[in-house]
């Protein structure tokens, strides 16, 4: 077994990966990627669509082209990248304060000793069984990432005729690349009463083809014996139950699931990293530093984001802070202060304080609200509020915890949006 | 003012997605955009209003890549008209390339007769 010791090694080389370990290398910290994949760029190789870089470098990219100018910076760097290396285990030793990084490869194990680690993995997508679709279990339902890289990467046809059951972005972009393709998508089916996607992709990827999205609708069974051959959908009411009686059969040879992405935490959980069962990601300080000394997470495997932008700030910041930590020049952490979500806010990223430093905190809501506000409260007195506006569950919202209400807090802090009456002034 | 006709869509410019409201008079020409918070906002209502126009990103035959990937992944250089997507996309279809290729080598030349080339999202050697 082949021993190194890098002062951080970054788990992941798609977006966030790349982003951490540039910002790494960049403050002098020796640095090394591990990837499972053949090549870097995670996720963003099968993204050909436009709509990536808007904010960060203020024109518009597909995900290959976004991804690339990140692989280029990587290839121009110091750092060593591990391909085809799956990591199986991280293991954090307390008396040396270093951790293990254990990861398989073609020339066999491999132990990485780092003083510090970014967990940048990403998250995989929710399949038919978490969401429990009743009826047979034919070929022909995939997950809508699966078939877009059947399509994009591979050159191979997942079906002709589709129905996607889910309206997050990814479901919509596989509705316009079927269209594209030439492939019927008979619709979008919704369990909500509105689409989880953003707006440019309803409107670029099922208006400019007119693609029907129909809401509080849902597929109640899946037919057909060998193949799919039809599935059935049925209204919902409001507590999202089908109602009965309003079920009809759509023929079709395939079933895209776009239900939700699920951060991809096993080997970060068994390092006894605590995960927030709400993001199903980390608890993360201020700094990005989970619960375990010297293991950073961020992008997506902390919390699932809706712009890869995003994303790569926020690893930028994690490889910044994970560097600093291996330089030992990243803060002492003190009292560790509970970072709270309330009202209609259903979490924050970072869930603790342990530094007592300015932070930007991450929310989304439950559901959508044409009028509220944010309120920041500190040990139980109100420090701050926004100014009323309207909220989306689809996009992640951030708002400023400035240094003095961090330094001032001794028990705890909560971030509440606070629904308010159209009327009331 | 009866002869007006107004659209209502959201701005794909940047993530705020204001929603824009675009009045067009008889003649179909816009009168006013409202909503948008930026000159971005103003511009991209008068032209997706009138003539919409979108970025086409798709894939390519590749041939010769060491990776033995099949496919690479190409977009239109600029927005064409929405109008001409289909047509681009056949054009696009019989397109070949060999590597290696660098992101932004031409795929396909001037597309459709729009001035507009289809170039390579990633590089592959």
């Amino acid at each position: 077994m082949n021993e190194i010791t890098y002062d951080v090694v970054v788990i992941g080389g798609g977006p966030a990966g790349m982003a951490a370990a540039l910002k790494a290398a960049d403050a002098g910290a020796s640095t090394a990627i591990v990837e499972r994949n053949a090549q870097l760029g995670g996720i963003l190789r099968q993204c050909i669509h436009p709509g990536f870089g808007l904010t960060y470098f203020k024109e518009e990219l597909t995900g290959p082209e976004y991804a690339q100018r990140f692989i280029d910076r990587v290839e121009d760097s110091p750092i060593k990248v591990y391909l085809g290396s799956m990591v199986l285990s991280i293991h954090h030793d307390d008396e040396s304060g270093t951790s293990d990084v254990v990861f398989m490869s073609e020339t066999g194990m491999v132990t990485l000793t780092a003083h510090a680690v970014v967990l940048a993995m990403g998250c995989r997508e929710r399949t038919r069984s978490e969401i429990k679709i009743p009826g047979s279990r034919p070929a022909g339902v995939f997950t809508a990432g699966l078939a877009q890289r059947y399509i994009n990467i591979e050159n191979l046809k997942p079906g002709s005729r589709f129905v996607i059951l889910g309206s997050g972005d990814i479901g919509l972009i596989m509705a316009r690349r079927l269209a594209l393709e030439g492939f019927e998508v008979e619709g979008v089916y919704e369990l909500m009463p509105y689409a989880n996607g953003l707006h440019r992709n309803v409107k670029n990827c099922l208006e400019d083809f007119g693609i029907p999205l129909h809401l509080s609708t849902t597929v109640t069974r899946v037919i057909g014996k060998n193949r799919v051959e039809a599935v059935e959908v049925s209204q919902v009411d409001e507590q999202l139950h089908p109602i009965e009686g309003t079920q009809h059969t759509i023929p079709c040879d395939a079933l895209l699931l776009s239900v939700g992405l699920i951060p991809e935490n096993e080997v970060s959980a068994a390092a006894g990293v605590k995960l927030n069962p709400r993001t199903r990601g980390a608890v993360v300080d201020e700094s990005l530093e989970t619960t375990v000394p010297g293991i950073f997470s961020c992008g997506n495997v902390l919390h699932v984001h809706d712009l890869a932008d995003n994303v790569t700030r926020e690893a930028e910041r994690a490889g910044a802070a994970a560097a600093a930590y291996a330089a030992g020049t990243l803060a002492a952490t003190s009292e560790s202060v509970p970072i709270n979500a309330g009202g209609i806010a259903s979490y924050v990223v970072p869930a603790r304080l342990t530094r007592g430093e300015a932070a930007k905190l991450f929310f989304r809501v439950r559901r959508p609200v044409t009028r509220a506000h944010v309120r920041i409260t500190v040990d139980g007195a109100t420090a701050l509020e926004g100014k009323p506006r309207s909220f989306i569950p689809s996009i992640m919202e951030s708002f400023p915890l400035p240094a003095k209400l961090a330094a001032a807090a001794k028990e705890s802090i909560e971030i509440s949006v606070i629904e308010e009456d159209d009327d009331h002034e | 003012m009866s002869n007006c006709t107004v659209k209502d869509f959201y701005c794909t410019v940047c993530p705020s997605e204001c929603p824009l409201t675009v009045t067009l008079d008889e003649t179909g020409s816009v009168v006013s955009v409202a909503g948008n918070s930026c000159p971005r906002g103003e511009r991209f209502g008068r032209q997706e209003a009138t003539c919409p126009m979108r970025v086409l990103a798709s894939t390519v035959r590749l041939e010769g890549a060491h990776t033995g990937e099949p496919l690479i992944p190409v977009r239109t250089r600029e927005a064409i008209p929405l109008s001409l997507q289909a047509q681009a996309m056949d054009a696009i279809r019989k397109a070949r390339v060999t590597a290696p290729v660098k992101m932004g080598d031409i795929v396909l030349a001037n597309v459709c007769d729009t001035g507009v080339d289809v170039v390579a999202s990633c590089s592959a050697r």
